[in-house]
């Protein structure tokens, strides 16, 4: 039989105060097995680790239970102190009498130390039948994807390939650059945004370590950390890409003209379109909703210009697999809909815009070459209202959170706005200014004092056309006056929300999203890139609402932690995994279809269940469900468990 | 005893504390202009406790209940309520009130509705100018309206007098 060795802590006065050490110890010491009993002040204090391996040495102990705080708090401590002292450390077990006993039983004393004397005694019971286990260990697929080329996953991809890691970044678009290729200027010190961008862009479509894959969308992910298999849709884009030299001419030819999805419907586009001059990659694709060819077989025109005989119109989708060892998200966000806002007009007047259209407005490569005119009848404007917290702050009819950039963006729109129209006045409905960053609160003063914005703190109730006119009926709360405007133009810093695709792609990577629909993080404090599923990471807007500097940041930390996944050749994970007697299973299926992680699956040639210990949580989840009691978990048997029942009784 | 956040939270059934003086209530409302206090003042007031400024309000007696702060607050404060309570509890205590014609049109109008079930515009209109000390404001406007044959003199009950005082009780 196992000798065993059982140690117990009085953390200080946490445990001893209540439950009585002295009781605990005399009566363990008895217990059948136990060779060694004692207590200590501190147990996971350097002297106290000392203690118990001097203890394992001198007495030659088998294994050993330690009777302290949760098993969360120190359980690697004294698996490794276990293991100093040459025992293996599945032989060493916490029995958690602080915050299941001595913290939540204070005023009962008596019963707290009966409770703590089954609590060992149950322990005992188990580690008996214990098994020394070694680490399960894989080899890992040192390359990574990347979802969303936007920013963020252009940095990310960038940053994993610059370490000399292979990388695939996948973008749903015809071209890299998300939205900020689509803005103007960028807070708080207004460079160009297409300036900065466009090296990151040249730099993905030219690395050696990059495999860009644009117009495409992730159909499947299969497999487990470091042994991804990732399915992707290529969409037909009617052209084959690498015979297209991107000279423009089918472009130019195109007879159908329709709205912009990238200019957000103030500019127009062709059938056969790049989503901006300085795309990357900068080759074409035909849009098989608008397509004249596509829909009817008439036109053809550019398939006739094309002197390379890039266009091909049987082109279908694609299909493509992918071996990667981690995924990094980055899908960003999408805004709230202004149509769907009633007493703004439910986008019905043509003068009230989102900010992203006033970015457009506002870009030197926009529809109207950077000049802000009305929409309605492109007129300069002079009184521009800009609306703060549009259904974002707003339970009720919108989403509660504060997504911490239209502060930002609006006080740059306001200033941007009077650099270009002088003689213009710019009035901001704000609630409250948040503006937290490196220079931003400097940034809002600055367009308070130099650039005159007028700042009016109160909620705007609605808008109304009237002459030509854009009604704006709001208030100054802090002098209770009420204020009418008439409005040449309204922007509204819409709430930013989760892509409406982000539930689907959840599904996909079996990661979860929180109330709102955003990525949720494994922490928020302390593994905020990380998500639920190990080796699936999050970074910017799709885990919540953040600007250009934060989601950079974002996008390095994931990269940070795919390379440090990476830098051995092996994962190893923990062997508490179930596990199958083969002779009693029926292959029934009752498991795969009851784990959580997809770690089950039926092997059809041998007809039994097989455990995918990678994946495998140990949550014994099959074993409760198992109708033949064919799985078990290791060192949690069906006949461990009753060993314990037996000493609680 | 309770704070009047606690007892105006229980009358409207609704949760005072969740307003952040966004002001589009005061935006909405169609009587802003004849207010002392705007909406989302008056629900400061009572969030910080400041209860007789909260009941000595003429907004209070001036809201229509037209419900458009209520269905704009994006906190879902039932505004609209919260005037209706402050008005009960004004009562009930006998607080300080600036719109007593206000407060005279609301009792006779109920007594009417409750002796007749309906309201006969000359019997309505000859107690409140009789009960305000108004005899002679309007006469002009009260003489096109007898031309026009708007004032009946007979008082007629609704049908089922007694269910609807029912009601009313």
């Amino acid at each position: 039989m196992k000798k065993i060795g059982v140690f117990i802590c009085w953390c200080g006065s946490n445990i001893a105060d209540v439950v009585s050490v002295d009781k605990v110890l005399a009566v363990i010491s008895k217990h059948p097995g136990v060779a060694h009993c004692e207590y200590y002040k501190y147990f996971c204090s350097e002297p106290g680790q000392r203690l118990v391996e001097d203890a394992i040495k001198n007495k030659s102990l088998d294994a050993i239970v330690i009777a302290a705080c949760s098993p969360s708090m120190h359980e690697a401590t004294f698996r490794k102190a276990a293991e100093r002292a040459g025992l293996n450390r599945y032989q060493c077990e916490i029995t958690n009498i602080r915050e299941q006993c001595s913290w939540v039983h204070r005023m009962k004393k008596g019963e707290a130390t009966q409770k703590a004397i089954d609590l060992i005694s149950g322990t005992i019971e188990k580690l008996k039948l214990n098994e020394s286990l070694q680490p399960i260990t894989t080899p890992v697929t040192k390359r990574a994807l990347v979802i969303g080329g936007g920013i963020t996953g252009m940095q990310a991809a960038l940053d994993i390939a610059n370490a000399g890691v292979e990388v695939v970044l996948l973008e749903r678009a015809p071209s890299v650059g998300g939205h900020m290729s689509q803005l103007a200027e960028t807070f708080p010190t207004l460079d160009c945004s297409q300036c900065i961008l466009t090296p990151r862009t040249v730099e993905i479509a030219q690395h050696p370590k990059i495999k860009l894959i644009t117009y495409a969308e992730l159909e499947e992910l299969s497999g487990y950390l470091g042994n991804y298999t990732a399915k992707i849709r290529k969409k037909a884009a009617y052209i084959d890409r690498v015979k297209c030299t991107g000279c423009g001419l089918c472009i130019e030819k195109c007879p159908k003209k329709i709205p912009s999805e990238f200019d957000l419907g103030s500019g127009q586009r062709k059938a056969v379109y790049i989503l901006y001059p300085q795309a990357v990659p900068n080759k074409p694709v035909i849009d098989p909703e608008n397509c004249m060819y596509l829909l009817e077989k008439k036109c053809g025109i550019c398939q006739k210009v094309c002197e390379v005989k890039a266009v091909d119109y049987e082109q279908k989708d694609e299909i493509i697999e992918e071996k990667v060892g981690c995924v990094v998200v980055a899908t960003g966000y999408d805004l709230y809909p202004v149509k769907d806002i009633a007493e703004y007009g439910n986008g019905r007047i043509k003068d009230v815009i989102d900010g992203l259209q006033f970015e457009r407005l506002n870009s030197a490569s926009g529809p109207t070459s950077g000049a802000i005119v009305r929409p309605s009848n492109g007129d300069v404007p002079k009184d521009v209202v800009f609306i703060q917290c549009t259904r974002s702050r707003d339970p009720e009819k919108g989403v509660s959170y504060c997504p911490g950039i239209c502060c930002m963006y609006t006080g740059k729109h306001a200033m941007l706005y009077k650099r270009k129209v002088p003689d213009g006045q710019a009035y901001v409905f704000y609630m409250d200014i948040r503006a937290p960053g490196k220079d931003y609160e400097e940034f809002i003063q600055r367009g308070i004092e130099e650039e005159r914005t007028l700042y009016i703190r109160g909620r705007v109730a609605r808008l109304y056309e009237e002459n030509g006119k854009v009604i704006v009926c709001g208030i100054d709360t802090l002098t209770g006056k009420i204020i009418e405007i008439k409005a040449d133009l309204v922007v509204l810093a819409t709430a930013m929300l989760p892509r409406a695709t982000a539930k689907d792609l959840a599904k996909k990577l079996n990661i979860s999203t929180d109330e709102y629909g955003f990525y949720r993080e494994a922490h928020v404090k302390l593994k905020p890139v990380q998500s639920n599923t190990m080796g699936i990471f999050l970074a910017g807007c799709c885990q919540g609402p953040k600007d250009i500097p934060y989601s950079v940041s974002q996008a390095g930390s994931a990269a940070s932690k795919v390379l440090a996944l990476f830098g051995s050749d092996k994962l190893s994970s923990e062997p508490i995994v179930a596990t199958v007697d083969e002779s009693l299973c029926a292959a029934c299926g009752v498991c795969v279809a009851n784990c959580p992680y997809n770690a089950r699956e039926i092997d059809e040639k041998r007809k039994v269940a097989v455990v995918k210990e990678m994946l495998c949580q140990g949550c014994g989840a099959c074993v409760a469900v198992c109708p033949n009691k064919a799985c078990q978990l290791k060192n949690m048997t069906t006949e461990q468990v009753m060993s314990i029942m037996k000493e609680l009784e | 005893m309770e704070s009047i956040l606690d007892i105006v939270n229980k009358k409207a059934d609704t949760r005072v504390e969740r307003c952040y003086q966004c002001g589009k209530c005061a935006s909405s409302c169609p009587m802003i202009k004849f207010f002392d206090v705007p909406p989302y003042k008056i629900i400061r007031l009572i969030t910080i406790g400041a209860k007789d400024s909260a009941l000595s309000a003429s907004a209070i007696w001036l809201c229509t209940s037209c419900y458009a702060c209520m269905t704009r607050c994006p906190n879902d404060i039932n505004i609209t309520k919260v005037m209706d309570a402050l008005k009960e509890i004004n009562l009930q205590e006998k607080a300080a009130c600036h719109e007593k014609d206000i407060l005279i049109f609301h009792k006779i109008f109920l007594g009417e509705i409750a002796r007749l079930g309906r309201i006969n515009e000359f019997r309505f209109v000859g107690k409140f100018k009789i009960k305000a000390l108004k005899l002679f404001q309007d006469l002009a406007l009260g003489l096109k309206m007898f031309k026009k044959g708007k004032f009946v003199f007979k008082a007629e009950k609704i049908n089922g007098i007694s269910g609807l005082r029912k009601l009313i009780r």
